[in-house]
């Protein structure tokens, strides 16, 4: 089980202490748009995996588009296209493409959108307009979907995609659109009848969406780049002394950035979607292979750890114990990197089996006076032993790295 | 879930069981709220998520505060500060006499977390007694946002399908679908009006025609002049013309002259023309509003 926190400042209050903070994570709560900080964009979660950043960025529209055009289909308002794209944008950036399937995501972001967003969708409409999509793109004939266990299976995966967005950003599901904002500027500007500028405007912030813009700068700012990239396409001055702009608190230098990362977005071939779904298929294999391998060394060296520990690993009681472990084999954390520590160790330290050891342990000691100490020293135990798994998983990061490498130079 | 007792059930809610729980490391007592997801084969309800949305935004005294999160396998588990009851329950235990002074708070706190609500841009969209819990202090807080939603501006086409029938302001009943904060105003003066009555909820209709005949027998059928626009609506249909009776004073006859009169701007058929919760706030009634309750800051 894993806990986002909604509230931090009561967990504080209540005096709890410094240890039981740390297993949340900080969410900021604003019913403005998150923005991120310039390293989630340097180090993604993908990249970490060993995905390269042109394929992850094409992987983004891909996504986007296939978002776009499911909410076409599927007759929702076009806030919730946008809605669903800004999920689909942040979960990536907590989360990899190489073990989370971007269709998936995709599917449970529009899905998502359409409750939020007030136009709710059934899952099976969303699942048929995805393989309508695909067999489009694909140029094959158009068949209806089946509805068989594969078909169970992918809807239970949508279902639990939509929760895993829920809890990746922190239920902070309300996007704030710079859609609006554009009319109400272009009113200001009293160029609100000029219907090429609103819609050309319009149609730049919907492509914007396929761009990294919206984690990166307010919607204010994108709303007066999506403007004065108009205006120059169409050769329509804009009130420059003083700037338009300024008049909204945005600087120029932040417009000319928006601007060319939307004129990015059109210089970029033509996504091939078999191609990138190669490269992440060959990409999750070696992840999920090396999972396996993560999973065994650390079973072996559970195994090894207890033998070490207590010599007296002979009774029945403990071999039993040791066996029962084995059975249910911890498997690295999948669900976060960063909270993977804490919460093994939360995990471990509340185990009835390390208690049950507690005792095992302490009737060979002939009854020692003063239990306290005994428990404190067991309590350094744990945590040191928490410590070396952390570690544990950091090598095995390393090694990913390492195999990574490896396969390059083949 | 480790972290949490469960003590005992509270009831249903709208998408899964409450429970009262301790929460083992500080003691403190919590209301859980489970959100079962195995059966459920649309996933996360919109209603939970609405909830979870919205109330994770709204910090305020008067609003119930929403602590955590938990998700699990099955199912996913909302933790709410816990109060003893709500007001309908509070409403039964009274015996059918209820302290002026505890109508004027309760009010007072209602409308202030209404207030809280609106200025941030969030209608509740269900305020009836069931959802406004009490505490042993006297404080009142608004529940179950299930139904509730953030509103823009501009303003976009709402469900009508929204408010027990019984606290829906005839424009709802109309069919209207262009609704803003003045919704939740109606049912504030509803819930005034049965606080004052010791929970005699004042207009318990029916079906929408009932409830609209109670609502005009008492106020007057709304024409063109008293309510402009009011025949476009969607689903209007012209009724007996009914005189207002002008019979506050005997529907709530315990209600002080000035509550009368905030009453009857709560109860204005025009949405346009209700009181606003920050203006009912100011209103001469609470003028004599003991001090501890007005001054005490979220």
């Amino acid at each position: 089980m894993t806990t986002t926190t909604v509230q931090n400042p009561t967990k504080t209050n209540n005096a709890a202490p410094a240890k039981a903070q740390k297993n949340y994570g900080k969410i900021v709560l604003t019913l403005h748009n998150c923005l991120l900080p310039e390293s989630t964009f340097k180090e993604t979660p993908s990249q970490a995996d060993g995905l390269d950043i042109e394929t992850e960025t094409d992987l983004r529209i891909l996504g986007c588009e296939m978002i776009q055009t499911a909410g076409i289909l599927l007759k929702l308002p076009q806030v919730a296209m946008a809605t669903g794209q800004m999920y689909l944008q942040r979960f990536y950036y907590s989360k990899s493409f190489v073990r989370y399937p971007m269709e998936t995501t995709a599917m449970g972001s529009i899905y998502l959108a359409s409750k939020v967003e007030e136009k709710p969708c059934r899952i099976r409409d969303v699942i048929n307009v995805f393989h309508h999509i695909k067999q489009v793109r694909a140029q094959k004939p158009i068949t209806p979907l089946i509805v068989d266990q594969n078909y169970i299976e992918l809807k239970n995966q949508v279902i639990k995609a939509e929760r895993r967005i829920l809890k990746e950003l922190g239920f902070c599901v309300h996007v704030k659109h710079p859609h609006k904002l554009i009319v109400v500027y272009l009113q200001l500007l009293q160029y609100e009848k000029n219907k090429q500028l609103m819609q050309m405007a319009w149609n730049y912030m919907n492509d914007a969406l396929r761009t990294d813009v919206f984690m990166r700068f307010p919607p204010e700012t994108i709303a007066c780049a999506c403007i004065y990239l108009t205006s120059r396409k169409i050769g329509l001055p804009l009130p420059n002394n003083p700037h338009w702009f300024l008049l909204f608190k945005v600087t120029e230098e932040d417009i000319r950035d928006v601007c060319l990362k939307i004129l990015h977005l059109y210089k970029r071939s033509k996504v091939n979607p078999e191609e990138l779904d190669g490269k992440v298929d060959g990409l999750r294999k070696i992840y999920q292979a090396n999972k396996y391998i993560q999973a065994q060394k650390e079973r072996e060296a559970k195994i090894e750890e207890k033998k070490a520990e207590s010599p007296t690993a002979s009774t029945s009681k403990d071999s039993k114990r040791d066996s029962k472990k084995d059975k249910s084999p911890k498997t690295p954390p999948l669900s976060s990197k960063y909270h993977g520590s804490h919460k093994k160790r939360e995990r471990r330290s509340r185990s009835p089996y390390d208690r049950k050891r507690d005792y095992s342990n302490k009737r060979h000691k002939s009854r020692s006076r003063d239990r306290e100490v005994d428990r404190s020293r067991e309590r350094r135990l744990d945590d040191k032993r928490s410590r070396l798994s952390s570690r544990k998983y950091d090598d095995y990061d390393r090694s990913k790295a390492r195999d990574r490498d490896d396969k390059r130079k083949h | 879930m480790q972290k949490y007792e469960k003590l005992e059930k509270i009831g249903e809610g709208t998408y899964g069981t409450v429970f009262k729980a301790k929460n083992k490391e500080t003691h403190e007592i919590v209301a859980l709220k489970r959100v079962r997801l195995d059966d459920d084969d649309e996933g996360v309800p919109s209603s939970a998520l609405r909830e979870i949305c919205l109330l994770k935004e709204l910090k305020h005294k008067n609003i119930v505060r929403l602590y955590d999160v938990l998700h699990s396998e099955k199912k996913l588990t909302l933790v709410f500060e816990h109060c003893d009851q709500d007001l309908k329950k509070y409403f039964d235990s009274l015996n059918g006499e209820i302290d002026l002074d505890v109508v004027k708070s309760f009010m007072y706190q209602l409308l202030r977390g209404l207030a809280f609500c609106h200025s941030h841009n969030v209608l509740h969209r269900d305020l009836k007694p069931q959802n406004l819990l009490i505490n042993k202090n006297g404080e009142l807080k608004l529940a179950d946002f299930g139904l509730a939603r953030a509103f823009g501006i501009p303003v976009k086409c709402y469900s009508a399908e929204v408010v027990t029938l019984w606290y829906r302001p005839p424009d709802v009943l109309f069919g209207a679908k262009l609704y803003t904060t003045s919704i939740d105003m109606w049912s504030a003066g509803c819930i005034f009006a049965e606080l004052a009555n010791s929970g005699r909820p004042l207009f318990p209709g029916s079906d929408v025609d009932d409830q609209l005949k109670r609502i005009f027998k008492l106020l007057g059928t709304p024409n063109e002049d008293t309510w402009a626009g009011v025949t476009q609506l969607p689903d209007y249909k012209p009724l007996a013309a009914y005189q207002p009776s002008l019979g506050l004073a005997q529907v709530v006859p315990r209600l002080p002259a000035r509550g009368r009169d905030l009453l009857t701007r709560l109860l204005t058929c025009n949405p346009a023309l209700r009181m606003p919760a920050d203006d009912a706030m100011a209103h001469a009634y609470f003028h004599d509003l003991n001090p501890s309750v007005k001054n005490d800051r979220c």
